[in-house]
């Protein structure tokens, strides 16, 4: 697919610019070009239009509330903690951490109820990346408060998916990506030496070690876990099988790209999975319960979010029973046509009922800094948003883990099609996650449901569907 | 207190018109007013002082009222976590006991209690926190309260799909983390509440001994109040009364010249100008009535010396008898000085009749002269016996000419009188040769009878004639001025003896006798003080004189 190729190449290029810029940036613009001084001017005339708003200290009477998606990670909420008495100190602003909901669902109902009910506080929520298009309307515009310097530091993709009609409603801070969790103590322990390059090696190797550990005696050892309860993870998992198969990105060139072979093949492979190298409960499963049970050692892949590798890599001892060199990350399986890697993450955004906008405004700022991301890397492994920090984070943590993660950004990511969708996003996930778990619960076959699907999502969205075209007729069953 | 100021002179009305210019003005309120102003102030105080009471109570209960809530809010959020561990560890024992029908039914009961217990910490936290302490506590209870529930779906779908180790692992990880938040939320509303919890009770037992101070001080002041306020009304009451009392006694002592100063403009300020005003009505009726006796003294006098100058006649004829007996010794002494041997005993016999009969002159003319004489009313203990001799020697002559005779009844001891001498033989003139007058034309000799007597309190003294008697029908009139019955009369002799004998304090009037003639009677209040201190002056029982 053209399009998947083009959008590959477009992360390569702009990735390795921003790197070259960011690396001046992170000296906090020790030497800014000529440019650079020209984009400060303009940057402060538009300071000076916003009166005293963002040039005053304020006051240290202010405590903001902050609403913290992760609030369940102890890991992350220490290290935030220390984020916030970073920034108490340099601003004498205090912050509240408050914590949301564990699903994406519930988090984003929570988040609208409060936010469509202009409450005052939070002041700063956290805004997933499937979210912009939905909250703009009671979010306020950044770019007043930021620099361009500061904005574009960031992935390009993401500051595109955080502007809506020119708003920039919120400033990333974190980015997340699907990667495969690997038992390197395993896999040597039964002769591999590189984990799976496509999911058929994957299959091979979890049937072999699933089979090996069972025989060793534990029981309920499985080969691959994954989420696959009906919610917005298995959405993502789902569109990284038919992204790798060349299935397309569920919404393409405003068309509809689920009815065709291709994802009807990826979601049966899939459900195959189930009751063979995946537990028959992981239909039941989330992004938590994948990970209690790889924590646990029960399984030897495990597909998750690079955030789950917070506080299983980077911070110190962990709660299950694996230690840090049993295991490794590497990006998901290829299919037919390459690795997919669905890209989430997270952003913080300042609520229009705030009382303190130009307050809440540098709380932003702040932890998106490009030195409060590098540290957060190092504390608890968080992927930055600022390419040009992954490589001294790699270097201050002797390891090539972010290098994998930008890897998997590179090469394998996808955005899931919220941005198409905007507000009929959370409809068009459910029906594709519910579809989805028909199929794998059994009660749909592939064919059917995507076929089913597209019908209901064109009627969703409005958009058009390929079905029938020559494309379709051409591809084999 | 008050004092005298002197009056400037003001024309009839100015009461009126003060009284109505106070009444237009009307800035200070009248007493009645003032008094209920008084009184209502300070029943206003007295109920603001209550007021003060009850809120202070007021206070003292709502602080530990508040406690008290502060102490629910922490049992019911205590509550919360008791039934996540009971949650966990219910529903760990039937996960490893696999038993899935006993898992979803106890997940969904104790969710429900749970729920319960979580919407009842809400709300009393609701209540109770004040969200500017800490506004994460209640979004924190909103997230624990909606988890639970989340981790109840998730588990039941894992315990559908008979995965039980994802279960155990959701129980030991997320639902355990879960207990940890709550724990710590029962740690925070705890810290939150028992700084609330200190704070109110602290409060409280401040407030409590704020009560005592605040009420002592209220029931202070508003006593302080009080007094001050009665003590001024009082005293714009009383001050002004004590002016006008101080006046009435003044008025009785016959200080006609007192005035009373007038302050505002009440009630007391009337009464005050009303006084003024009436004790100025007295002075000018006094001034009044000193002009009116000046004249009657004038009138009184000019017709004394007409009554003299009519009697002249017989009053030459009365000084002439005794200068023509002391001529006719003076010629019998020289006869018996100028003999060959002077009769010096018959001489000297002579010579003493002489002296005699001049004296007597001297007596009459002295008499003559006092009746001439003008001057100031003048009174004095007078012994009207006395008088009564005086005038019967005064008008023998002229009684003689008439051929009337002269006949006093005088009491013996009889009490003295505050009078004025020439006044009072005024009064006896004028009845005597009025009775004198009465009998002149009768062919026959009168008798005119001059008594006095003591009466009760007074003395009552009378003038009888025989003679004509009192004009029928217009007995009532004959003391009135200018009535005469007499051809040559001026009618106003009688009225002159009436207003003497009322400014002495006595009554006079006439009455017709059994026989022929007029009786004319008067009475003069006694004075027994002054008789005490008067030497004792015996009178003659009967005088006649002929």
């Amino acid at each position: 697919m053209s399009s998947v190729t083009h959008f590959a190449a477009r992360l390569h290029s702009t990735g390795i610019r921003q790197e070259l810029t960011s690396a001046q940036l992170v000296p906090s613009l020790s030497r800014p070009g000529r440019r650079t001084v020209l984009k400060a001017l303009g940057a402060l005339a538009l300071l000076a239009e916003q009166g005293c708003r963002t040039l005053v200290q304020p006051t240290s009477e202010v405590t903001l509330v902050l609403m913290d998606q992760a609030w369940l990670n102890k890991a992350f909420q220490a290290g935030r903690q220390q984020e916030l008495d970073q920034f108490t100190k340099e601003t004498g602003i205090r912050v509240k951490n408050v914590p949301a909901p564990e699903g994406a669902a519930e988090q984003l109902d929570t988040c609208r109820s409060l936010l469509e009910s202009g409450a005052r506080s939070p002041d700063v929520y956290s805004i997933d990346m499937i979210w912009p298009g939905i909250l703009a309307d009671n979010l306020l515009d950044l770019s007043p408060y930021v620099t361009t310097e500061e904005v574009t530091a960031h992935f390009p993709e993401l500051i595109a998916n955080n502007t809506i009609s020119g708003k920039l409603v919120a400033l990333p801070f974190l980015i997340d990506i699907g990667l495969l969790f690997y038992r390197a103590d395993l896999l040597r322990r039964y002769g591999y030496v590189n984990p799976p390059e496509r999911w058929k090696d994957l299959e091979d190797m979890a049937t072999r070690i699933q089979t090996g550990e069972r025989a060793r005696g534990q029981r309920t050892f499985w080969g691959f876990v994954w989420e696959g309860a009906s919610s917005e993870a298995l959405t993502c998992n789902a569109l990284e099988w038919q992204v790798s198969e060349g299935g397309g990105q569920i919404v393409e060139d405003n068309t509809i790209t689920i009815d065709n072979p291709l994802v009807v093949r990826a979601w049966a492979r899939a459900s195959r999975w189930i009751g063979t190298i995946s537990p028959p409960g992981v239909v039941a499963y989330r992004e938590l319960d994948a990970n209690n049970v790889w924590r646990a050692g029960q399984t030897a892949f495990m597909r998750n979010w690079s955030t789950s590798y917070l506080g299983m890599a980077a911070a110190g001892p962990l709660e299950g029973s694996l230690t840090k060199n049993m295991f490794d990350i590497a990006l998901l399986p290829r299919g037919k046509e390459r690795t997919a890697a669905t890209v989430g993450g997270q952003g913080y955004g300042v609520s229009r009922h705030s009382l303190h906008p130009r307050e809440a405004a540098m709380l932003v700022r702040f932890l998106s800094r490009p030195d409060v991301q590098l540290r957060r890397s190092q504390l608890i492994g968080a992927a930055p948003t600022i390419p040009g920090l992954y490589r001294d984070a790699d270097s201050k943590t002797k390891s090539s883990y972010f290098s994998t993660i930008l890897k998997a950004y590179r090469d394998g990511g996808v955005l899931r099609p919220s941005a198409a969708t905007a507000m009929r996003y959370p409809a068009v996930s459910r029906a594709y996650s519910e579809a989805v778990h028909a199929v794998l619960v059994g009660r749909k076959t592939p064919a059917n449901a995507t076929s089913d699907l597209e019908s209901e999502l064109a009627r969703v969205t409005g958009l058009k569907q390929t079905r029938g075209t020559e494309e379709w007729r051409k591809s084999p069953p | 207190m008050a004092k005298v100021t002197t009056v400037s002179d003001e024309k009839a009305g100015p009461l009126v018109r003060q009284v109505s210019k106070i009444g237009y003005r009307g800035r200070t309120p009248n007493i009645a007013a003032r008094l209920t102003m008084c009184f209502a102030t300070i029943a206003m105080l007295m109920i603001g002082g209550d007021a003060v009471a009850v809120w202070q109570i007021g206070r003292v209960e709502a602080l530990s009222r508040r406690s008290f809530e502060v102490e629910q809010s922490s049992l019911a959020v205590m509550r919360i976590y008791v039934d996540i561990v009971t949650f966990r560890e219910t529903l760990t024992s039937l996960a490893n006991a696999e038993d899935g029908r006993g898992f979803a039914l106890q997940a969904i009961t104790l969710r429900d209690s749970f729920l319960q217990d979580a919407a009842r910490a809400q709300q009393v936290l609701n209540g109770t926190i004040d969200k500017d302490l800490d506004s994460t506590i209640l979004t924190r209870l909103q997230t624990v309260r909606g988890a639970l529930p989340s981790q109840v779906d998730l588990m039941l779908d894992l315990a559908k799909a008979n995965d039980w180790q994802a279960v155990r692992l959701r129980l030991t990880n997320q639902v355990q983390s879960l207990a940890v938040s709550s724990s710590s939320l029962v740690e925070d509303v705890d810290r939150e509440v028992a700084q609330e919890r200190g704070q109110a009770l602290e409060s409280a037992e401040q407030a409590r001994r704020e009560r005592f101070l605040v009420l002592l001080a209220v029931a202070g002041l508003i006593l302080l109040f009080s007094v001050l306020l009665s003590w001024h009304t009082t005293r714009t009451i009383s001050g002004p009364l004590a002016r006008l009392h101080a006046g009435a006694q003044a008025l009785a002592r016959g200080e006609f010249q007192y005035e009373v100063e007038v302050t505002g403009n009440d009630e007391l300020a009337d009464l005050g100008i009303a006084f003024n005003y009436a004790a100025q009505q007295l002075r000018e009726r006094q001034r009044a009535e000193e002009a009116l006796r000046r004249a009657q003294a004038e009138l009184a006098y000019m017709h004394r010396v007409t009554t003299m100058g009519e009697l002249t006649t017989s009053m030459a004829h009365d000084i002439r008898q005794p200068i023509t007996a002391a001529v006719f010794n003076a010629t019998a002494c020289l006869r018996w000085l100028s003999h060959d041997q002077p009769n010096l005993e018959e001489a000297r016999t002579a010579a003493s009749r002489i002296v005699e009969n001049l004296r007597h002159t001297e007596a009459i003319i002295i008499r003559i002269r006092t009746l001439f004489q003008k001057g100031e009313p003048h009174r004095e203990a007078v012994d009207v016996n006395e008088v009564i001799r005086e005038m019967i020697v005064l008008l023998s002559n002229t009684a003689k000419q008439c051929s009337v005779s002269l006949r006093s009844q005088t009491a013996e001891s009889l009490p003295l009188v505050i009078a004025d001498r020439v006044q009072l033989q005024q009064v006896l003139m004028n009845l005597m040769v009025n009775g004198i007058e009465a009998m002149k034309d009768m062919d026959l000799p009168g008798e005119l009878t001059i008594k006095s007597q003591a009466s009760g309190g007074e003395l009552l003294l009378s003038v009888s004639d025989a003679g004509v008697g009192l004009p029928r029908e217009q007995a009532g009139e004959i003391f009135n001025a200018f009535h005469t019955t007499k051809a040559e009369g001026t009618g106003m002799g009688l009225a002159i003896s009436r207003s003497i004998i009322e400014v002495h304090g006595g009554r006079i009037w006439a009455t017709a006798n059994s026989g022929p003639g007029a009786t004319f009677h008067f009475t003069l209040p006694n004075n027994v003080e002054v008789r005490e201190l008067l030497p004792e002056s015996a009178s003659p029982s009967s005088c006649q004189v002929q």
